[in-house]
């Protein structure tokens, strides 16, 4: 299970889902809390449901409001990168810049790209998390269950 | 929280429970700091809007020690909280963002953050945050000191080496020593004349400031014009002067900065001394080849910090080398605010503070400060990126200063040993206030022992102290109080200078021979385009001027 759970891992590092944010989230696990990230990642994909639904509102409007979405997005960034949303992250910036420049369409694609890595990571880790919950803590491992 | 020393109950040694305010709106990061910080056995309090983090703080008057801001809180621009705290409640305030552009982390310090985080903040990044506290802390004893003695020990310079240790009694140990500097600061050659209160040049003082300098045109302007633009009753044309000093300082060693970048190495004393200086060249020219010439700009660049202070100039040095290792991560000089491209991370941990306050990588320091590259003459080539943050703390004011290289590159092995102090690690903090009073500066009287008969005032024939005597001895122009002002930053200076200088004599025979083949170098440049306070001072190259303290400093450096 333990392995299982480091290859899941692994690979998700791999294909660039997360990167080292998460492993510092980890670090901070402890017994005081034994699912801080689980945790964190919930709150995370809670908190940026929000700001994805904001996003598309704002995206709907005709001419588009760069400031505002720009905005959005910033914050946006901020919480991906809290929690090493690799991918995630890179389409933030990604459409940043096309806010900065003015590119409506490559914004509305560039956030296209996003909803599915944002999709795609949150299921990832809900695999991930289920596993880590079977498996148990680190040291419980080798106990017999 | 007491002026002296940590008066909150703590269980436990310092840092831990050090309490944090940390105020951000996006929730999953909060959470993920004050786990961060819980784990780093600090206090945590969360707040998600910059309202509630306000009402708490006036609330619990002293009940938190730190303050952890993001820059982007939906309610209230996170500067503005910044302003609130820092300057009315002075507490450490350190700001976060997902953005590192030079500018913002720029607008960041000139409002007054001790540092400027950016997101993803790892723990190790937290754990450090306690500097920022106690380096306050000392601001403050030193102030209140300074002010109730102003005759302290004043050429009882003690090597403050154990300022970076904060052990045992951090506060009060470092408290005479910063206060011998401030001394030297306020000490105009008139003791009298001595401020009656420490002058804190805050965020709006600032402001005002350079709103008066830009409105009056930075080459035309003088400290009485400034001081009635300004209108702030209790500041007196000395504050002010002083304050122009570091600024022009500040900004040459910002030009200084930018020049550094192209040059690479040896010390182009020429190049330094093309370009009109805007006040301090001169000294800067002449400095360059101590890293004293660093610490001006640093010194100038401190102006944000609350303190102008000796210890400023002091750490300048220090915050110099760091400065200029930390210039990667810092703002990259380009006064455009490039983003930058590492961390911009403004004044990392340790070793100095402000500023600094924390910035950090940008491509282009070339950190001469290889401090440790062996290089026998005396190449400063300091490269001050950081400064350049201050430029923009200075309002993007026109740097006509000429690009003093200090390349201090060669400090070689002997440096190097100094480099104790010395930031050249990367991180700097731009805060560095703390003097870093450095040592050896017996030495310096070897470094300068050259001395030039011919100026009236042999500044580099004595110690530091005679130099800064002499310095004020000479001051006749008529733009006294620049120069007064200059002379006490030089004094700073020297003492930072001079703690370097001891290195630097090892160097070579005194050192001075070091300084001689500086000075051929720059003789042509040094003198040549002075004039530095409105012209008051005329660096001629050969000096022979009576004029001003600052030619004969640089011709201190010069003469055999």
């Amino acid at each position: 299970m333990q392995r299982q759970l480091a290859n899941m891992k692994q690979s998700l590092f791999d294909q660039g889902y997360l990167d080292e944010q998460f492993i510092q989230l980890e670090e901070l696990q402890d017994d005081a809390n034994p699912n801080f990230v689980e945790e964190v990642v919930t709150l995370y994909y809670r908190d940026s449901a929000r700001l994805i639904q904001n996003l598309e509102q704002a995206l709907e409007k005709n001419p588009l409001d760069f400031g505002k979405l720009d905005s959005y997005m910033h914050q946006f960034k901020g919480s991906s990168s809290s929690i090493g949303a690799k991918r995630v992250k890179i389409e933030c910036t990604q459409f940043r810049e096309y806010c900065r420049t003015g590119n409506a369409e490559g914004c509305k694609k560039t956030f296209q790209q996003l909803k599915k890595e944002y999709a795609t990571l949150k299921k990832k880790l809900e695999v991930y998390f289920q596993v880590a919950r079977q498996a148990g803590p680190v040291e419980k491992a080798c106990r017999p269950k | 929280m007491g002026s002296s020393g940590f008066s909150s109950p703590r269980s436990g040694s310092f840092p831990e429970g050090l309490r944090v305010l940390v105020v951000d709106d996006d929730l999953t990061c909060l959470k993920i700091l004050e786990k961060m910080l819980k784990k780093c056995n600090y206090k945590v309090t969360t707040c998600n809007l910059t309202r509630e983090a306000l009402d708490l703080l006036q609330e619990r008057k002293d009940g938190f020690d730190i303050v952890i801001c993001d820059v982007n809180m939906p309610d209230m621009d996170g500067f503005k909280l910044l302003e609130h705290v820092g300057i009315k409640m002075d507490l450490p305030v350190i700001m976060m963002s997902v953005d590192g552009e030079t500018s913002r982390v720029m607008k960041g310090i000139q409002h007054g953050a001790c540092d400027y985080l950016l997101k993803p903040i790892r723990i190790k990044e937290l754990q450090n945050i306690w500097q920022h506290v106690v380096r306050k802390r000392m601001h403050e004893a030193r102030d209140i000191e300074s002010q109730d003695e102003n005759q302290m020990t004043r050429n009882g310079k003690e090597p403050s080496d154990d300022r970076c240790s904060f052990s045992g009694d951090i506060v009060s140990g470092k408290k005479r020593k910063t206060v011998e500097n401030k001394h030297r600061h306020g000490e105009h050659g008139d003791p009298s004349s001595e401020k009656k209160a420490r002058l804190l040049w805050n965020v709006e003082l600032h402001q005002k400031f350079m709103k008066a300098v830009h409105q009056i045109g930075l080459y035309k302007v003088g400290p009485k014009k400034i001081l009635e633009l300004m209108g702030v009753p209790s500041l007196t044309r000395e504050n002010v002067a002083s304050h122009l000093q570091k600024y022009r300082l500040y900004l040459s060693r910002l030009q200084k900065e930018n020049e550094l970048k192209a040059a690479s190495g040896g010390l182009k004393l020429s190049d330094i001394y093309s370009k009109e200086p805007a006040g301090n060249v001169c000294l800067q020219s002449s400095m360059s080849q101590n890293s004293l010439t660093v610490q001006r700009s640093v010194h100038g660049h401190d102006i944000m910090n609350h303190n102008h202070d000796a210890k400023i100039c002091n750490a300048n040095v220090k915050g110099i080398l760091s400065v200029a290792a930390e210039a990667k991560t810092a703002l990259s000089t380009d006064m455009t605010g490039p983003a930058l491209s590492s961390n911009p991370r403004i004044s990392s941990s340790h070793s100095f503070g402000p500023l600094h306050s924390e910035v950090r990588s940008a491509p282009k320091i070339d950190t001469q400060y290889s401090w440790s590259g062996g290089v026998p003459s005396f190449q400063f080539k300091q490269e001050i990126r950081p400064h350049f943050q201050s430029e923009q703390l200075f309002d993007h004011l026109p740097l006509p200063m000429p690009q003093l290289q200090a390349d201090c590159v060669s400090h070689n092995s002997t440096c190097s040993s100094k480099e104790t102090d010395k930031p050249i690690e990367p991180n700097i903090n731009l805060y560095y206030a703390q003097n870093r009073s450095h040592v050896k500066v017996e030495n310096t009287a070897a470094l300068f022992s050259v001395q030039p008969e011919p100026f009236p005032c042999s500044v580099w024939s004595t110690t530091n102290q005679g130099l800064e005597q002499n310095l004020y001895d000479n001051v006749e122009c008529p733009e006294k109080n620049l120069i007064a002002g200059m002379g006490s930053s030089l004094r700073l200076w020297d003492e930072e200078c001079i703690s370097y200088q001891g290195d630097f004599s090892p160097l070579d025979a005194g050192g001075l021979v070091h300084i001689e083949s500086v000075d051929c170098s720059n003789q042509g440049g040094l003198i040549a385009d002075a004039p530095n306070f409105h012209n008051s001072v005329n660096f001629e190259c050969d000096y022979h001027s009576d004029q001003m303290g600052y030619p004969v400093i640089d011709q201190g450096l010069f003469i055999t």
